[in-house]
């Protein structure tokens, strides 16, 4: 094993940044481990000491030191690797001739380009409100990526954005299509005449995935951030983008997503999609469809529902279903008996949730909803338990499992070795955001798992579902043919993963 | 410090198994904090200033995670000294050593160092740290937010609070 190293004079990255690069350069052929660090004269004593020599002595704090440890012959391409991630974060290619400062500021950008009409703002929650209210001072339409966003701020915003005929979509909104370009996580869909706004991050992408699949596209997709049908919020994002919608002569569908409202802001949104004048599909999660449908409003229950409902609504004629279970019916050991949802994605985590306790008793989760119990520890499963792994106990300090897979395969393994487990169950996102190729992520530890299961003599059921398009950047052929390659039982949406797995746990042999 | 005996537990728990140094540097890291650790509770200034300058610039990201860690450290000695004028004589003449060291790390993360060494710290931290030392409820929340910021940063300054709490005899 040899040690190399490259120093960038006067190179900042942030935190994050600089921990995705580390990861990206160990997983290089040949490549053992690598570290992007500051100059430090600490560094640098503690790097001489494992090895690593002729570090310029006129390197300074300020400068940023990669160091790879590996097959000497294979690190000159990855420092080669390193400095190119580093010198085109956007993936772009540098500029021949004199280069334009990048834009500093949302003014900036303005200036720049006078026709932009949206800013997407990402920066930690501490200063994210301000930035948006600068944005919205300059007549912009905000999306708001960033979280930790306190309530009063959301209200001050949405207040403000309304009554300048303007829609905040966030915090926390990680998902949009607008005008047919993906925002943050999203996927590659077809443009079309369905519109959709939701409080969800994945039920957005569920649906647009699933009415891409279904051959119709969509206008518009806008994202509200979760906390938007509170009653504190009142639905203000909601309701904006529906009346958007509903004006919007390209859209002759819409579709809602939320979980489930504050009451007085269901009745409100309700009361606004009946004035639309068009067909409104509403998906309030853990609500009962009849309660919600009426005139020109549709109730469904699940995500995969309203993509159906939006496309019949506009093709006239309902899509066909495919409903059997793949494959024979298993035969678990006595004691098996629990299926283990691992979600990368809320929504899923939410809807399956909402399923499983139709059917079965004994449901946990540490995102409960209904008569689901919470988990009195996240990291330890009981009973049927639905672990939404996006949520705040598993990402501090971590990337979103829809970006990192290591946390999920740690805990798949540990599902597998338990004795009482029968169907491991889970989502895979694709598109914009997401990991470049999730399968390579799973695979092998599907059959690690599986391995685990054989050598206690038990067989394991893994039923997953792809959220994701044709179109998206990962190839959504290849990943679904590697995932079934691994024995996986893929579902065409994640509430009918969530129903195959019931299937299989009640339907058993033993 | 009206921590009780279960938030100590709790907040040991949200930081035990952190990657924070990663394996380069997870020795040196633990070697000088034990260092320090002895220097302090000896009240032996001389020999926790060689140890936090070790640590000064030490480790992976942009405020390389010794710096994160010094910062947390004298937050946790701020909290703890009390009445006792040794420790806070200790603590005065460790701040002043630590300042010293700043140019030996990034000029961002110098600009944090130096404003702890003059006891001001982040919001984010300050409000975790009162909120611990008061035994409020809301300690938990507010070291979710520290443990938020940047990749390894707030662990790091959570990690350093946390053993200078416990360094002084009656801090739990």
């Amino acid at each position: 094993m040899a040690l190399a190293h490259r120093v960038l004079a006067n190179a900042y990255r942030d935190s994050v940044a600089l921990m995705q690069l580390s990861a990206a350069l160990a997983k290089l052929a040949g490549v053992k481990q690598a570290s992007a660090v500051m100059a430090t004269p600490a560094n640098l004593e503690l790097l001489r000491r494992a090895g690593l020599d002729a570090v310029p002595a006129q390197a300074k704090p300020s400068d940023l030191l990669i160091v790879v440890e590996g097959e000497a012959a294979k690190l000159p391409a990855a420092l080669d690797e390193a400095e190119r991630c580093l010198a085109a974060p956007s993936g772009g290619a540098p500029a021949a001739g004199p280069q334009q400062l990048a834009p500093r500021s949302i003014a900036m950008a303005l200036a720049e380009e006078k026709s932009a009409n949206l800013a997407l703002i990402s920066t930690p929650g501490d200063y994210a409100a301000a930035e948006a209210l600068k944005a919205l001072k300059l007549g912009l339409h905000v999306m708001l990526f960033s979280d930790n966003v306190s309530s009063a701020d959301e209200l001050m915003l949405k207040r403000r954005a309304r009554a300048s005929g303007l829609i905040v979509m966030g915090p926390d909104c990680g998902t949009a299509i607008l005008n047919g370009i993906p925002l943050a996580f999203a996927n590659v869909v077809r443009r079309g005449a369905i519109g959709a706004v939701a409080a969800s991050g994945t039920g957005l992408q569920e649906v647009t995935v699933l009415v891409d699949r279904l051959g119709a596209g969509i206008s518009q997709a806008i994202g509200t951030g979760g906390h938007d049908l509170s009653q504190e919020i009142g639905g203000i994002s909601m309701l904006s983008g529906l009346a958007a919608l509903a004006a919007d002569a390209a859209t002759k569908v819409i579709v809602l997503v939320s979980k489930p409202p504050a009451k007085e802001i269901a009745a409100a949104v309700l009361a606004a999609a009946r004035r639309a004048g068009k067909p409104v599909v509403v998906n309030f999660l853990g609500a009962d469809p009849r309660a919600v449908s009426g005139g020109n409003v549709h109730g469904v229950e699940t995500l995969e529902d309203a993509a159906n409902a939006a496309v019949a609504a506009l093709k006239k004629r309902l899509p066909k279903r495919k409903k059997a279970i793949p494959g024979k019916t298993p035969k678990f050991g006595k004691g098996q008996h629990f299926i283990r949802g691992l979600f990368s994605g809320g929504t899923f985590c939410f809807e399956a949730a909402l399923l499983l306790q139709q059917s079965l008793e004994d449901v946990w989760s540490n995102s409960p909803v209904g008569k689901a119990k919470r988990l009195a520890d996240a990291w330890h499963s009981r009973g049927h338990t639905l672990v939404d792994l996006g949520e705040d106990e598993f990402t501090r300090g971590r990337p979103h499992p829809m970006i990192d897979h290591r946390l999920r395969n740690e805990r798949l393994l540990a599902e597998a070795a338990n004795k009482s487990v029968a169907v491991i169950l889970f989502d895979v996102v694709l598109g914009y955001g997401s990991h470049a190729d999730p399968a390579a992520e799973m695979v092998p530890v599907l059959r690690k798992a599986r391995a685990i299961a054989r050598k206690g003599k038990r067989r394991l059921v893994f039923v997953g579902h792809v959220c994701g398009t044709k179109g998206d950047p990962q190839g959504l052929e290849q990943q679904c043919k590697a995932l079934e390659g691994a024995g996986v039982l893929l579902a065409a949406s994640n509430a009918q993963a969530v129903r195959w797995a019931i299937g299989i746990v009640q339907g058993a042999k033993r | 410090m009206r921590a009780r005996g279960a938030d100590w537990n709790e907040l040991c728990a949200a930081l035990e198994g952190r990657e924070i140094f990663g394996p380069w540097f997870e020795p040196d890291f633990e070697r000088e904090s034990r260092r320090l650790q002895r220097a302090t509770r000896a009240l032996d200034v001389q020999a926790a200033a060689r140890a936090a300058a070790a640590l000064v610039g030490l480790g992976p990201g942009s405020t390389p995670a010794g710096d994160d860690f010094l910062i947390g450290w004298i937050a946790g000695l701020a909290v703890t000294k009390g009445g006792n004028a040794a420790r806070a004589s200790f603590l005065e003449k460790f701040r002043r050593e630590v300042s010293l060291q700043k140019q030996k790390t990034h000029p961002l993360s110098a600009r944090y160092l130096g404003e702890a060494c003059e006891l001001r710290f982040s919001e984010r931290l300050a409000d975790f740290v009162r909120a611990f030392a008061a035994g409020a409820a809301g300690w938990r929340a507010a070291l979710d937010r520290v443990l938020a910021t940047g990749h390894s940063s707030g662990a790091a300054a959570a990690l350093g609070f946390a053993r200078a709490a416990l360094v002084w005899p009656g801090a739990r």
